[in-house]
């Protein structure tokens, strides 16, 4: 591996734009924005390149080629797996307590057929299988269906935290550091007012000069 | 296919706006070689977008060649020289382009339907050459176009499981290597193929609700007239949803030539059309009615 390859930079680099070049990497497949994405485990990989790749830059450039490595930035992977779900057993009581606990593990695994499944054959319908359906949902890329189950959720248990930050997240409130196109999209468009007016008022005040 | 996928041209670089009208042209030439003029009738963006992502991953650039062609026959213009990767989105545009000939023809009533079935007629041959190329993906795509007409007949109201049929469809153009570059572009042409449904849908709201046609976006939320400004916020949101998994899916491949064109039309020009369509001003903008330069 070459590390300067990986972030993009060259040996004649500065260690401030080598640091720039790993933070705009970093933010880019930091383990947040991949929070149920399928391809979590491959961001995850890259993650851990670049942080590598940052660490024998520094550590070359520190003349300690031996290691000693650096904690990369400050930047913490995320310890849990593939990010935000709680993967845990959750002390279920009830009708459905085996068989979500079975579900949370499938989802877990990425077995999403097995887990919508064995939803499906749930007795019953409450907070928790709203939730789990609209985990199965997110996962899948159905972020409508997601947000209707997750909405659902919340109604039923209006206390309950992990729905409420499942549902936030979904709709981009929170942990969402990656990429927001059409707010860029529509960002364009407030510039091209903001220049419009702009002109406007230099037309209006080279007038009056 | 639709004209939803393009570059905003104002933003592109001189010579990145010349290759992408050279791939373009590249594509219809490889077509035309391939399948004869007929299906060069239904080039498309979508597919000159596929062309230039299937061949991200190559080191060089060729040369480009200057051909003449039915829709400029007196200037020689500059094409993209036929590679593996224009080969590849030849054949998949024929595919994709004779099921959606088969669609219109189950789907559609009067001229149209009529129209749809001359055209399938006329497609079939390089139908069948394609389908012998690319056996599985067409597999593929013919089980996921029954699904999908299977949940128009019965109404479905949920957008997630229509646009999930059309989203394997587009999903399936994506080459067999099996190594994590197929994970990633499957993911990201899935949620292409779902962004251009429901905003298609989105797009042909008024229209479906005129002549009483089945619409996902209509049926979701219960439309009765066809202003989108109620529904605005929450359609925007898992359409945005699937334009950052497109982005996310994006950054993870290793992509060596066209990178700011790409990105171009990833990062700016699909949240500039899903803009417009949702502010009813995508028509306006020229819709999708023109070809060839942008």
């Amino acid at each position: 591996m070459d590390p300067y390859k990986v972030l993009g930079v060259t040996p004649q680099t500065s260690d401030d734009d080598v640091k720039r070049a790993y933070r705009e990497l970093a933010r880019k497949y930091h383990p947040d924005n991949y929070i149920n994405n399928p391809l979590a485990d491959l961001a995850e990989a890259r993650m851990k390149e670049i942080n590598e790749a940052y660490d024998m830059i520094m550590n070359e450039r520190a003349g300690n080629t031996a290691g000693g490595a650096s904690s990369a930035g400050g930047q913490q992977q995320g310890g849990q797996q593939y990010g935000g779900f709680n993967g845990q057993q959750r002390a279920y009581s009830g009708a459905n307590a085996a068989l979500y606990s079975q579900v949370r593990q499938a989802i877990n695994q990425g077995n999403l057929g097995m887990a919508e499944q064995m939803l499906q054959r749930a007795a019953g319908r409450d907070a928790e299988w709203f939730y789990l359906m609209g985990t199965v949902y997110y996962r899948k890329g159905w972020y409508d269906e997601a947000a209707r189950a997750y909405t659902q959720a919340c109604q039923m248990d209006p206390s309950n935290m992990e729905y409420r930050t499942a549902l936030n997240n979904l709709n981009m409130t929170g942990g969402y550091g990656g990429y927001r196109p059409m707010q860029e999209a529509n960002m364009c468009d407030m510039c091209m007012q903001l220049a419009i007016c702009n002109c406007c008022l230099n037309a209006c005040c080279n007038a009056g000069c | 296919m639709f004209g939803f996928i393009r570059p905003v041209k104002p933003e592109l670089r001189v010579k990145e706006a010349d290759r992408f009208q050279q791939v373009y042209c590249g594509l219809c030439h490889a077509i035309r070689a391939r399948y004869g003029r007929f299906y060069t009738l239904f080039l498309s963006y979508e597919m000159t977008f596929f062309a230039l992502v299937a061949g991200c991953g190559e080191q060089t650039t060729p040369q480009p060649c200057r051909k003449r062609c039915d829709a400029h026959p007196l200037v020689r213009r500059p094409c993209a020289p036929a590679d593996a990767a224009l080969e590849r989105a030849a054949d998949v545009s024929v595919l994709l382009t004779y099921h959606k000939l088969e669609d219109s023809r189950a789907d559609e009533k009067g001229p149209k339907r009529l129209l749809a079935a001359v055209l399938c007629r006329l497609g079939r041959r390089g139908y069948e050459r394609a389908r012998s190329r690319l056996p599985e993906e067409d597999a593929e795509m013919v089980e996921a176009l029954a699904e999908l007409q299977a949940l128009e007949r019965e109404k479905c109201a949920s957008m997630d499981r229509a646009a999930d049929a059309s989203a394997r469809m587009t999903a399936a153009v994506v080459p067999r290597t099996g190594d994590a570059c197929e994970r990633v572009l499957r993911q990201m042409f899935y949620h292409i193929g779902r962004w251009v449904y429901l905003l298609d849908a989105a797009q042909d709201v008024g229209e479906d609700l005129e002549q009483d046609n089945y619409n996902p976006v209509v049926l979701r939320y219960g439309l009765r007239t066809p202003g989108l400004t109620e529904i605005r916020e929450p359609l925007e949101r898992t359409l945005e949803r699937s334009l950052a998994d497109i982005c996310m899916a994006f950054d993870l491949l290793d992509v060596r030539r066209d990178a700011d064109l790409i990105r171009n039309i990833i990062f700016l020009g699909m949240p500039l059309a899903t803009k417009q369509v949702l502010d009813g001003t995508y028509q306006t903008n020229g819709g999708w009615g023109r070809h060839g330069s942008l």
